[in-house]
Order: C-alpha cells, then structure tokens, then sequence
C-alpha cells in the first residue's frame, strides 16, 4: 500500500493489520503531508509529531503482541481543536483557550483511540465554532483544497481542508448551525451531521447546549459513517446523550424508500447551477428508490432566526464570563455575535425552545408522512470567494451569517440527522453538495441513499493531487 | 431612552463595562430580528404555545428512538 494513497480508513487498517504496511509508515506519511500543506491549506493548529509517531510505534508493538482488535488500528486521523485529550491542549480555535491543558479525555476522542485512531494533531476552526465561512482571527483562516481564494466553510475549517486536501482520510468536527455540513459542502467532501443527542459531549468544547452535535468529514459516505458508528451512543456522562437503536448497517438497497425534493424555503434564491445540479440529482435517483417527489410549501418561516436565538442565548451563557472578564480576547466577529445574547429577553429564548418542539411534530407527521429521506442543497449558491465573506465585525456579519447558513439551520433547528455530499461540479470545478434528511435516529436510511448517489455519481477527486473519491 | 441607551445600559448592568460600537450595533440588530420574527411568530399565536414546554422537544426525539 501506498502509504499516501491508504484508499478508506477500512482499506488503510486492513493493511496495517495485514502487515502490508505500518501504523508507522502510514503516521509518518500523514504527519508529512501534515507539514508540507501548511502554506497551501493551514488546516492544523498544531502537529503532534511526537506523540503521534509514539502511538504508531505502540500500535506496530500492540500488533505484534496480537493485541490489534480496533477497527481503526494504527490510522493516523486529525480532528477539530475542541475534543479534549488528557494532557493535551484543547485550544478552541481561539486565544482565551490556547494554553488550556485537558484534564481528562473526551467520550468521542476515547472511543477512536479505543478504535486504534491515532491523532496527529489539532485541526482549525472558526474562533469558539462560531463562524460560517471558516475565518479565523487569531489563527488564519484555513484554505479551500479545491480553490485558496474561496472559503472552507466554517466552523469544521480544518476538517473540511484537511480531508479535501489529502492530508487525512476523515476528521471530527461539531455542527451547530451548519458547521460539518458547510466544510464538506465546500471542500467537496462527505459530512455526517447526525441526530440531536446520538454523540456523547463530554469533554467536548460546547456553543449551544440545544443544537451542538459531534460528526465526521470524510472521503467517502463509508468512511464517514464508519466514524459515526464508532462515536455513537451514550456514555453515562453527557446527560443529553440518547439512549436508541445505534446506528444500523447501511444498506445496499434503497428502492423502497420515498425521497422527496424540498421546495419552498430550499428553493429561495438558489443559483441556476445549484438548481441544475440538484435537479439533475433527482432525475438519477428517481431510478434507483420507490419514489421521488417534490415537497412543496416548506416555508418553516423564521427559522433561521429562531435557530440563531437558540444559539446565541447558550453561546452568550457559556461565554458570559469571558464577556465580562476579557472581551478584547476574543476576535472583533466573535465578540460582536456573543453580544447578541444580551438582547434576547428570556421569553423569546424559551419560546424559540417551544416552537422548536412544535415544528418537530409538524415536520414529521407531514414532511414525513410523505417521504423516508429528504433533500436539499447545502448551500444555495457555490463556495464563495474569502473577501466577499471576510466582514470582520461589520454590520454585514449577520447577512452573511444567515445567507450561508440559510439551508443548514433549519435542520439544527429541528434536530435532525444530514448527510451532505458532493453531486456535481460546476464548470470552474468547484463542489455542488446537497443535504439528504432523515427522521431522527436514522443515520442509515440518509447515509444509504448518499453512498447509492456517490456509487452511481462517480465524481472525480476535486483536487488532482488526491486519489478519485470511488476509490474509496 | 431609546433602544441603544437600553442596551448600553444591559452592557452595563451585566457585563460591568460599557459595550463597544460594534456590540451595541448587534445588540440593536437582534432585538430588531427577534421582535418582528419570534415574538410575532406565525407558530404562537392565540395561545397555541401555552402548554408547550421546551422539553416536549426531547420527548418528541425519546419517542421516535422507542419507534
């Protein structure tokens, strides 16, 4: 095995489990891969040479020993800088955090390293996972794989750059808003947004107690739902955490399930190219499931905002000290959307809680009494360029904010599982991504229809220096 | 008082410091939002909201879990 072209993080363990390759050789080449695209993408924060190199080292002894039972022994991966790891720095993405050391390991970061996963190092993000297009104040922002003049998407920057760019087959990030979905949209990857309450997040960096979700990028669907498996269910220790069916097998058969196309608010201001593609999308996959059509009259009216009161009302109580104590710590956009929870009165913060609960039962006894999975493009229009985006602390931020956000939120909002993937690419080869929805806990029946379009889609890499996605 | 000298004043009362320009613009912004979005939301109107708790929302999540 090439140790730069491990395939899938199936593909990449059987080889080291073969003996085919080393978890050292594959570390080491990931590690390099590391610090060579620090000026074309700056996806990491920081590299763990060190550390890493030591776990690979261990698991090339454990295997020796016999002792190789994780699924994900000896690859190396790489992950938002907001899952603490004990003794490691856990930064936030920002500078109020950059020296903060864990005490104790994150549920998600234990389960891979039970897995065998070994981390090379803490990926960039949005400043406290707040931020769409992915720039960062105090770190630079990370750069798009496929075109450095446009945005990563935000706030899972570095996951999205790291997996589109090569440097590792699948990364963690969180999604509050739009924060996997977004990455993977512009990076041209695949992203699991999973259900509200499958992942466990103790120890990990929180926004929005309401509407955060831990989930991976990848290459591939398979790949991304592999770390999805090994992340889910709860632990005992986030309260919050769910306790229902894991996440089943996916499935190699999606003829029986209903898709419908929404319309309504999804159709609002959407580029041609993004229509096409979707469009395009719909007339593929109408061949392989039981039926496809489109849902119309999907208005949900104010969503965007009641999703961003939520969020702002718990981002402003989780920050509320730092507020006081240290605003000039913070970047000048950060600082300016936390300070919008001090205009949010309490009775539109809980009332925003109340239709949220209100909306989900609408949503599921009528969308989907219609249909078993739903789509929808991730974005309306394609990744933009980093200067229209780059608004810093102008009056702008909330535009911008809400326009990138405007197909993602809704599905925060209401607490359902997305998989967004690539499905086409427009004429100056920059990704077209979609969302495919489903009811609450079921991951599977999203992921099988996104692998079924990936299997019979076939994209090309987006970035030449990358093996082709199907290959995967 | 108009509506920035009732947020500098909120700035003020909780954070224990004058908010900054840029602050006080989004403050401004979101009562704006949220009064003509949220408060006259479509969604609670005449009373439908009155015995909805915002915990009915992990109930609701509990229940497709248990499908």
């Amino acid at each position: 095995m090439n140790p730069d072209n491990p395939g899938s993080l199936a593909q990449a363990a059987a080889a080291v489990k073969a003996r085919r390759i080393s978890a050292v050789e594959l570390t080491k080449a990931a590690l390099s891969r590391a610090k060579s695209s620090h000026e074309r993408l700056n996806a990491f924060i920081d590299i763990e040479e060190e550390t890493a190199l030591q776990a690979a080292h261990r698991a090339d002894a454990a295997l020796a020993r016999g002792e190789a039972t994780g699924v994900l022994h000896g690859v190396p991966l790489a992950h938002k800088d907001m899952y603490d790891r004990k003794g490691f720095v856990t930064g936030c993405g920002s500078k109020i955090r950059a020296a903060h050391q864990a005490a104790e390991t994150s549920t998600v970061m234990q389960r891979l390293e039970t897995a065998g996963a070994i981390s090379i190092g803490r990926l960039n993000m949005s400043e406290f996972a707040m931020g769409p297009t992915g720039h960062n104040f105090h770190h630079g922002r990370a750069l798009n794989p496929i075109d450095p003049a446009r945005i990563t998407g935000g706030s899972s920057s570095g996951s999205g750059s790291a997996v589109g760019g090569g440097v590792v087959l699948a990364a963690l990030g969180s999604d509050t808003g739009g924060s996997i979905r977004l990455p993977a949209a512009c990076c041209g990857v695949v992203g699991i947004k999973p259900t509200q309450g499958r992942v466990s997040r103790h120890g990990v960096m929180p926004l929005s107690f309401s509407q955060d979700c831990v989930g991976p990028l990848a290459r591939s669907v398979d790949d991304a739902y592999l770390l999805l498996q090994l992340i889910a269910g709860p632990d005992g220790r986030d309260t919050t955490c769910v306790i229902a069916p894991p996440p089943a097998a996916l499935s190699d058969d999606v003829s029986t399930l209903r898709v419908g196309i929404l319309g309504g608010l999804f159709e609002t201001g959407l580029d041609a190219v993004v229509g096409a593609a979707l469009e395009a999308t719909g007339q593929l996959l109408s061949k392989e499931v039981a039926t496809l059509a489109m849902i119309k009259g999907t208005e949900m009216p104010s969503i965007a905002e009641l999703a961003n009161v939520i969020a702002m009302a718990e981002a402003g109580t989780v920050h509320f000290d730092w507020m006081r104590e240290r605003p000039e710590d913070y970047g000048p956009q950060i600082r300016m959307r936390l300070s919008q929870s001090l205009a949010i009165p309490a009775p539109i913060y809980l009332r925003a809680l109340q239709i949220r609960a209100t909306m989900l039962q609408a949503f599921l006894d009528e969308t989907f009494a219609k249909a078993d999975v739903l789509i929808a493009p991730a974005m309306p229009f394609l990744p933009p360029l980093s200067s229209e985006v780059d608004i810093g602390a102008s009056p702008k931020m909330n535009a911008v904010v809400s326009g990138l956000t405007s197909f993602t939120r809704p599905f925060s909002f209401l607490g359902l599982p997305v998989v967004t993937l690539p499905v086409a690419a427009s004429p100056e080869g920059l990704p077209i991504a979609i969302q495919i929805i489903a009811r609450p806990w079921r991951e599977d029946q999203a992921a099988s229809v996104a692998r079924r379009l990936e299997q019979i889609l076939a994209l090309p890499a987006f970035t030449s220096s990358l093996p082709p996605r199907s290959a995967a | 008082m108009d509506l920035e000298d009732v947020m500098k004043a909120l700035a003020h009362a909780y954070w224990g410091r004058p908010a900054s320009d840029a602050e006080l613009v989004a403050m401004v912004g979101e009562w704006h939002r949220d009064s003509s979005s949220i408060a006259a939301s479509p969604e609670g109107q005449q009373g439908a909201l009155f015995t909805v708790e915002p915990a009915t929302f992990d109930r609701i999540l509990q229940t497709e879990a248990d499908r």
